[in-house]
């Protein structure tokens, strides 16, 4: 495994000083936790900016002239 | 099966106490015990689970007398839609894991849009019914509590995108690696096999390379480091659904062509003229007209040609081929006709799937899980008998197990295909006869029918179960 994918998970663990307490039948696993913890806001930023664009490009189609939808 | 007072708990059913699957008298039912009933209310109440079986994405059930419970604990008794095969995920395609994969990850979202999330994402959860993944574990929703981590992530890395990556990266074959590892393949070892390029993937790089590190560096640091203690970090709804969706965005780009294969191309480099071949198709559908099967399993399927002609009359048809490539094929063919009949299936008839898991029980085999009322064994009697030296015996005694129809097509030495494997290797088959073939088969099987391929030297039969083992 390379340093870089080492490096990650352990600066998170530095910044992170404890994993949640999560309930069910399976072990989620402390690293299965850090990873989302780790990943979890930089991906809804990017959900959320892929949802307005797509949104905005919706509304740029609709407002085309000719389209159906436009002229209804 | 546990048998209970003439009620068997299905051995797979075990490890989440919310309930369990068992059978009364040959019927399947599912036990919801007492401790999920605040979790299946909710399920119900919200209309998530109306709406997701609307949507065919989640096995149908009724429900039924709770008299008919296993143990006192019951809260409710559901009575599942049957599926008809169980298959397991390294019996699946490419795409057939990719699909369920991308429909385990579609059911996280609706249920987060809802307020549940799924507490397990094991592949084995998923079943093909008409030919489309379906979920099947009612129980396996459960209440968002906001903040909280995606408990199942790891899971869902290790059955279903782990495999994808190393079909897609590495080799096709590399789903065998869920058959001897019943919780998924270790992201360690994923990780390990995966080429360096497969990091230049942002998907791959979070959920299975910073992952497997996570993992691995937490049990370095030992459990007083490693385990959790009282602070808490929450993880946004939407954070989870950015990982939801790249998790998405990442299978979606995972892909595997076909490569030209032996088997793939086989209707193209066969010795059959067309004629030869259309009386081949005209037979097998004349004699499987008059049989009326409900169900038939062809052995040696191919891309499903021949699968084909047997769903014009049957209600299932289950597709096996060992060629990854022609499953795949037969899959895709299936998926973007919507032809509903057909199941298509990797199995090597040679190395078929043994029980396994707990006790050696927890999984059946295949042999368990899927009868048929016909047998087709097209084109299949020499690459049993010359490639794997088995005796015309053995293979009409395990034909005999399986049905009790066979159409079996005898292929003899005169054959291009029989001369070209005899080519290589020192012709040990002095009993590769049509007499002896017909008097093996015929301990096990009656000949109703016996039909020569005009054009080619092959014959088919049709035969009939005449031994019950």
């Amino acid at each position: 495994m390379s340093g870089f994918t080492k490096v990650v998970p352990s600066v998170l663990l530095i910044i992170v000083l404890s994993a949640q307490n999560t309930f069910g039948y399976i072990d989620m696993g402390t690293g299965s936790y850090l990873v989302q913890l780790l990943i979890a806001g930089f991906l809804g930023v990017l959900l959320t900016m892929k949802t307005f664009f797509k949104s905005l490009i919706a509304k740029i189609m609709l407002k085309r002239p000719g389209n159906k939808s436009d002229k209804e | 099966m546990i048998k209970s007072n003439m009620i068997e708990v299905h051995n797979s059913s075990f490890r989440d106490p919310s309930g369990f699957i068992y059978a009364r008298d040959g019927v399947v039912y599912r036990q919801i015990n007492k401790s999920y009933s605040g979790n299946f209310e909710y399920f119900r109440e919200s209309g998530l689970l109306k709406e997701l079986q609307d949507r065919g994405m989640l096995i149908q059930h009724k429900d039924v007398d709770i008299n008919t419970s296993f143990s006192g604990d019951a809260y409710r008794v559901i009575k599942p839609q049957l599926i008809p095969y169980i298959t397991y995920p390294f019996e699946w395609s490419f795409s057939q894991l990719k699909d369920a994969a991308l429909l385990t990850l579609d059911l996280v979202a609706e249920a987060l849009g809802a307020g549940m999330i799924l507490k397990d994402a094991t592949a084995y959860n998923v079943q093909f019914l008409h030919c489309k993944p379906i979920f099947i574990d009612t129980l396996s929703f459960e209440k968002y509590i906001e903040g909280e981590a995606w408990i199942a992530y790891g899971q869902f890395c290790r059955h279903f995108l782990a495999p994808l990556a190393l079909m897609h990266y590495v080799d096709i074959s590399m789903n065998q690696l869920l058959r001897t590892n019943i919780d998924g393949i270790p992201l360690e070892l994923c990780c390990r096999l995966l080429p360096k390029r497969a990091k230049l993937s942002m998907g791959l790089l979070f959920h299975l390379f910073f992952h497997s590190s996570a993992i691995q560096h937490n049990s370095d640091l030992g459990p007083s480091k490693g385990k959790a203690s009282e602070k808490k970090k929450s993880i946004s709804k939407n954070g989870l659904l950015g990982i939801i969706d790249n998790l998405k965005t990442t299978i979606r780009k995972l892909d595997w062509q076909p490569q030209r294969t032996e088997w793939a191309q086989y209707y193209q480099n066969t010795n059959y003229s067309n004629g030869a071949f259309e009386k081949k198709v005209n037979v097998v559908d004349k004699l499987t007209k008059e049989i009326q099967p409900l169900s038939v399993l062809d052995l040696g399927a191919n891309n499903g040609t021949f699968s084909r002609i047997a769903a014009r009359y049957a209600k299932t048809v289950v597709s096996f081929d060992c060629d990854p490539a022609a499953v795949e094929k037969n899959y895709l063919e299936c998926r973007n006709s919507g032809e509903k009949t057909i199941l298509p299936l990797l199995i090597d008839l040679t190395n078929p799937t043994s029980s396994f898991g707990w006790c050696c029980a927890e999984r059946d085999t295949i042999l368990q899980r899927i009868k048929c009322d016909m047998v087709y064994a097209l084109a299949l009697i020499h690459h049993l008998a010359i490639t794997n030296n088995l005796s015309f015996d053995k293979i009409a005694q395990f034909l005999n197990c399986l049905c009790n129809n066979l159409l079996i097509e005898f292929v003899p030495k005169s054959d291009s295909q029989v001369i070209g494997m005899l080519e290589s290797r020192v012709d040990i088959f002095d009993t590769y006869t049509i007499d002896e073939f017909e008097k093996s088969f015929c301990k096990y099987f009656k000949i109703i029918h016996k039909v020569s391929i005009d054009n080619s030297n092959r014959v088919l039969y049709l035969m009939t179960n005449n031994v019950s083992l």
